[in-house]
């Protein structure tokens, strides 16, 4: 079957990006070469994760917005660190899908929330969080 | 805010632009230069720190490493998925290699609230 040519960027492409599921060989490659298995699709290492929490100096009652968070990385991984609350943000929701089930496997006892915005123009006031991360996303 | 972005190096010119939207990941497509894009979310940088090198080493382990179990990927994912992802990985490696492609740390402030200590 010939496949449909996607256009590079656009809403469609990344629909389809998230929709596949991280196949076992796939997740082989992420724990070879970033250290975790989430599905990602960026460059963003564990240690780079960990750099990312270093800087945000969060803990328990603050909260973290992750914008174009994909399946969840790396907010999922400062929540762990810090125990902060979190709001990832991303279009696709075949993303979104990811994210919770990303965040349910790892038992964590902080609200996490998921919600489909743009982030050029996100639904929140200004102050809601007490930081926001990134990654591979705003180029 | 903290994250890493990926871009093109200051002031490409529009050829410089083009190849890299062709070679990066579908994200690279804005003429926007970081401190710009920065300042326009209510934020000024803080720290920035260039991490090219370890993109490069990413993105070419990666694709060794799909390479290596290129059998199974191809039996999980299907043929055309894996040449397909091991194409963009290429590019992404040629536009890294070609200095079309960066990767950097950005962390900024609110500057109101930096005093404060808070909105990171």
């Amino acid at each position: 079957m010939a496949s449909k040519k996607i256009e590079k960027g656009s809403a469609y492409y990344f629909q389809e990006k998230y929709s596949r599921s991280l196949t076992l060989a796939g997740g082989k490659v992420e724990r070879a070469v970033l250290g975790h298995e989430v599905g990602l699709n960026g460059y963003t290492t564990v240690e780079q994760a960990q750099e990312l929490y270093d800087y945000l100096e969060l803990s328990e009652g603050d909260r973290l917005l992750d914008v174009g968070s994909g399946r969840g990385w790396p907010g999922l991984h400062i929540v762990e660190k810090s125990g902060c609350g979190l709001v990832v943000t991303d279009v696709p929701l075949a993303a979104l899908r990811h994210a919770r089930n990303n965040e349910l496997s790892r038992h964590l006892s902080q609200e996490v929330g998921i919600i489909a915005a743009d982030g050029r123009n996100l639904p929140f006031r200004s102050g809601s969080f007490s930081g926001v991360v990134h990654a591979d996303v705003i180029c | 805010m903290a994250g890493y972005l990926i871009h093109t190096p200051a002031a490409p010119s529009a050829f410089e632009r083009e190849r890299a939207a062709e070679l990066g990941p579908a994200e690279v497509n804005s003429s926007t230069p970081i401190e710009a894009m920065t300042q326009s979310s209510g934020f000024e940088i803080v720290a920035q720190r260039d991490v090219t090198e370890s993109f490069h080493r990413t993105c070419k382990a990666i694709l060794e490493v799909r390479k290596r179990l290129e059998r199974e990927l191809r039996a999980e994912e299907g043929s055309e998925f894996y040449e397909e992802e091991q194409g963009k990985k290429l590019g992404t490696l040629t536009g890294i290699e070609e200095g079309l492609l960066r990767r950097s740390l950005i962390v900024a402030l609110k500057p109101y609230r930096r005093s404060l200590g808070g909105s990171r």
